[in-house]
């Protein structure tokens, strides 16, 4: 018995060991395909690092992102997953609810940096230098004047992953999948809304009278489509919305776009397997922008349209630890877009002195399959700061967003001649740029400007400070 | 380090116990121990590492010097300085904050992060101390051995509180059998498993229910969402006292029981004998009877033991509640022990269950406001109503994981062991039912070693989506 004992005693440390060994001395892999992002390094070793904890806490992330046989084990964890997220025995009527929210309110993705991370992996299997100026020509011929624009100053200095620096990032709600939909489920703070109305105002104020300011609050999916306790009460996103709109001040004109969306709620207004809305969703909300700034709305059947089919989206990344999200995978989305009237010509900057523009298309329409996220069809994704020149007649639209505008801002093309997009995240932060949107509106010659957002950023203390900075009005910033 | 962690499980654990068992003498295993238990803890905490050794030392010096004579003066010194360390490092925070509360003064609060496992070592230096000056122990001469005992990984962060007493034999010579390896092994599995498979999962149900708004809360969701910690609670910590008496029997240590299943108690009195045994026989032997236990004024006494069983837990003021809490239970057991005798059986436990699990909701919310809002919304007071849609997926979500908790909480899984030895029993001779036996226990270690590793590989699984704070 006790050689028995030793004999299965000695196995068992044995196979461990060689786990050990592997561990050790394997070869690191460095992404991860199923989760779409790249595998932590081993740690660079120093007397600092060790002191305050951050070596170890790093040691350990690296060890559990490429420990052997990581692949299969996060594949058999979904299966263990079935046990422990358990959704009934029906797969139609899959049901999940996942705390707190993607994340995806805090910062953005753009296009280059995907394409560019994509052809960072497939450096052999790619000979030929397919960045995205190339791979599709904007409408513009302006890639031939600007040749070397592929090394952006937007990729050069800014670091991949910051840590977070804005101790008031609040929990603002669930994520939750009802049948073939994941939705965020977004919890008000009241507050917090008030004071998003506030920065909406300071803007208005600093930009002056001559500027019109409108203020756009979309509700996401979640307010249509999940079950009904989900969106009432605190979560009520038309609560939210009543409640910024009450605050704004006199000058600032409020866009009803919850009205129009909720009249068609029995269209495709939001995708099931992303968080965004759709283009059509973002049509119903710009023709009330269009009642509101005095402009007549394009008919929809004024538009050219084209469409991306297979679209998985961010709701099933996020959830892609649970068995729940097989059903958005194997119920994918369609985009169709909606493709400018006017001739436009647009190009992306890293900061306010519009310097080393790189060309971008309002619409991408020939995104590859490797590029997954088919929403960065839009004008490219997220990029500090975006100028339209369209044909169209019209004076010059300043657009505050976070990706929810991106579908919204190609219709402004028939408005406008020129159009600014400018992400709030980008700037007046460690590391990124100061932009001083008063000074730099004036100098563009600004009429409009339009503040578009989802009830996630207006719930969002960081997003609100980020407003604020932009005109001085954040005590804490300089 | 801690135990459910990947680096643990294939860096440490295997190369000590690997070096442990080569090592031909019992000083060279001690040595080796020592080295890993200091790595152990400094891997935690790189700074703190040198407080846990300059404690120890002094206290080795106390003992020395009480072999001396002047053991009560010593013996003070020593209690004095412990409790000076555990106050300064643990309640100075809290301490401030109360005194610019009283006294409308506003101190700045001084930031002391919590050496890890403080509370633990520092209960385990006193038992020393005082049980040398009661003449209860030798004195320790070898602060190396000292050390060893102060530091030994297994218990260091998250317990059971091993008495100076309980292994001072072993310290110095100690045998290692196979059957004793296979059963830690069976006994570190289970208590991986417990941790990795039970209260982790458990933990992150209790957290969806009672992190969020309150207000947004219903009523079965928070009742709901306290249950789940009350299951991760008993299993988080029963799991890490069966991995250390399990990492001791690999050593050659016999750690004793911290833990026997606390949720089938019919009382609460019950309930405190079989939860984390190791801490409130500590309080018994070193508070509660020094104050004269039973024999003088016993209700102050309790006051006392039940106020710092609270404070052990936190600096803050809602384990303080807790604890009286539990003085408030038992004081009135005590005065009607007759006629809850006459309570059926079936009801006593399910009211002791209720009763613990409204201390645990006081135990959660370390906030006092969102303490008062947890119990309004638990009784109705407040909330949205009774339940709503997302409780119900919630709960749905958990239904298989609140079974399973439910079940391991009672002696099922005992008596199916102990139903399987009895089968496997022979009259004396070594014969295959006995290998049947060992093997259905390595299966089942085994198992749970495989399941905790997909869970904790799992757990790292961290999908990219726009995360560029």
């Amino acid at each position: 018995m006790k050689k028995f004992h030793i004999v299965l005693l000695s196995l068992t440390l044995a196979a461990v060991l060689c786990v050990t060994g592997l561990s050790l001395f394997g070869t690191d892999p460095t992404f991860s395909a199923s989760e779409n992002r790249k595998l932590a390094q081993r740690p660079k070793f120093t007397l600092a690092s060790l002191l305050d904890g951050s070596f170890i806490s790093a040691f350990e992330t690296y060890y559990a992102d490429t420990f052997p046989g990581r692949e299969k084990m996060l594949e058999l964890n979904r299966s263990l997953n079935k046990f422990y997220y358990y959704s009934g025995s029906s797969e139609e009527d899959s049901m999940l609810v996942i705390s707190g929210n993607t994340g995806a309110e805090n910062g953005g993705e753009s296009l280059h940096d995907v394409q560019k991370e994509q052809e960072a992996l497939s450096q052999t299997e790619t000979p030929d230098d397919t960045t995205l100026a190339e791979e599709q020509t904007p409408d513009t011929p302006a890639a031939d004047e600007i040749p070397d624009t592929a090394q952006t100053p937007a990729e050069e200095e800014q670091p991949h992953i910051d840590t977070p620096d804005e101790s008031e990032a609040t929990y603002a709600g669930n994520v939750v999948i009802v049948g073939t939909r994941a939705m965020e489920i977004p919890t008000a703070s009241d507050d917090l809304i008030v004071r998003y109305a506030g920065a909406v105002n300071n803007l208005s104020s600093a930009l002056g009278s001559d500027v019109r300011t409108f203020s756009l609050v979309t509700p996401n999916g979640g307010e249509f489509y999940s079950p009904e306790s989900m969106h009432e009460g605190l979560h009520s996103q038309k609560a939210m919305i009543d409640l910024c709109y009450e605050n704004l001040q006199a000058d600032v004109t409020p866009v009803d776009a919850y009205s129009a969306l909720a009249q068609h709620v029995d269209e495709y207004l939001y995708f099931r397997t992303d968080h965004h809305w759709t283009q059509l969703g973002a049509y119903y909300a710009y023709t009330k922008y269009c009642e509101a700034a005095g402009f007549e709305a394009e008919p929809l059947d004024a538009f050219e349209t084209g469409e991306y089919t297979n679209f998985v989206g961010s709701m099933y990344t996020f959830t892609s630890g649970y068995p729940q999200s097989q059903i958005l995978k194997d119920n994918p989305d369609t985009l169709t877009y909606y493709l400018p009237i006017y001739e436009t010509h647009a190009k992306y900057y890293a900061d306010a002195t519009l310097q080393n523009g790189v060309p971008i298309s309002v619409i991408y329409t020939k995104l590859t399959d490797e590029t997954t996220n088919k929403y960065l069809c839009f004008i490219g994704g997220d990029t500090p700061i975006c100028v339209i020149e369209s044909a169209a007649e019209g004076g010059v639209c300043m657009v505050l967003k976070e990706s929810y505008g991106n579908a919204f801002v190609p219709f402004l093309t028939s408005h406008y001649s020129k159009i600014i997009v400018v992400d709030p995240r980008e700037f007046n932060r460690d590391g990124k740029p100061s932009l001083d949107l008063a000074a730099f509106a004036k100098e563009q010659g600004v009429d409009d400007l339009l503040v578009i957002n989802y009830p996630y950023t207006v719930n969002n203390a960081a997003y609100i400070n980020w407003l604020n900075r932009l005109v001085g009005k954040d005590p804490n910033w300089q | 380090m801690v135990f459910s962690s990947l680096t643990f499980l294939f860096l440490f654990l295997p190369l000590v116990l690997l070096f442990y068992y080569i090592l031909p003498s019992i000083r060279a295993k001690n040595i080796l121990l020592l080295i890993a238990s200091l790595v152990f803890y400094a891997w935690g905490e790189p700074v703190y590492v040198f407080l846990m050794v300059a404690t120890a030392l002094i206290n080795w010096a106390f003992g020395l010097l009480m072999e001396r004579g002047r053991k009560g003066l010593w013996c003070t010194l020593a209690v004095v300085f412990d409790l000076g360390c555990l106050i300064v490092f643990k309640y100075t925070g809290f301490l401030v904050e109360n005194l610019n509360a009283l006294c409308a003064l506003s101190l700045p609060v001084p930031q002391i992060a919590l050496p890890i496992g403080i509370s633990f070592y520092t209960f385990q230096i006193l038992s020393y101390v005082v049980d040398v000056k009661r003449g209860s122990v030798a004195v320790q001469r070898s602060f190396a051995r000292f050390l060893l005992y102060v530091t030994l990984f297994p218990q260091l962060i998250a317990g059971p509180i091993v008495r100076y007493s309980d292994v001072e034999a072993e310290l110095s010579d100690r045998t290692v059998s196979a059957q004793g390896v296979f059963y830690g092994l069976y006994r570190f599995c289970v208590g991986l498993g417990k941790k990795v498979l039970l209260a982790d999962y458990a933990g992150s149900a209790a957290s969806k229910m009672l992190d969020g708004t309150l207000a947004a809360q219903t009523t079965l969701g928070m009742w709901f969402g306290v249950l789940m910690f009350m299951f991760e609670i008993y299993f988080d910590f029963s799991g890490y006292s069966d991995m250390a008496i399990g990492m001791g029997r690999m050593f050659g240590f016999k750690y004793p029981e911290n833990f026997r299943l606390p949720y089938t108690a019919k009382s609460i009195t019950d309930f405190w004998r079989r939860w984390h045994i190791s801490l409130s026989t500590f309080f018994r032997d070193y508070v509660y009877i020094p104050l004269g236990g039973n024999r003088r004024h016993v209700y102050l006494n309790l006051a006392v033991v039940w106020t710092l069983t609270g404070l052990w837990h936190g600096a803050s003021w809602n384990f303080v509640l807790w604890g009286v809490y539990f003085l408030v239970l038992l004081v009135i057991e005590r005065l009607l022990r007759k006629p809850i005798e006459h309570i059926p059986m079936v009801l006593r436990h399910a009211g002791t269950l209720l009763l613990i699990l409204i201390g645990w909701n006081i135990f959660y919310f370390t906030d006092t406001s969102r303490l008062l809002e947890s119990f309004r919304v638990l009784f109705g007071a407040s909330g949205v109503g009774f339940t709503n849609h997302q409780t119900w997926i919630l709960m749905l979500n958990s239904l298989p994981l609140a079974v399973l908790c439910a079940v391991c909480c009672t002696p099922l899984p005992r008596i199916l062991g102990a139903s399987l030895s009895v089968l496997c029993a022979t009259d004396g001779h070594i014969g295959f039912r006995q290998y049947l036996f060992s093997i259905g226990m390595y299966v089942i270690s085994i198992a749970l070693l495989a399941l905790s590793v997909i869970s904790l590989t799992g757990s790292s699984f961290n999908a990219f989506l726009y995360f560029r704070f």
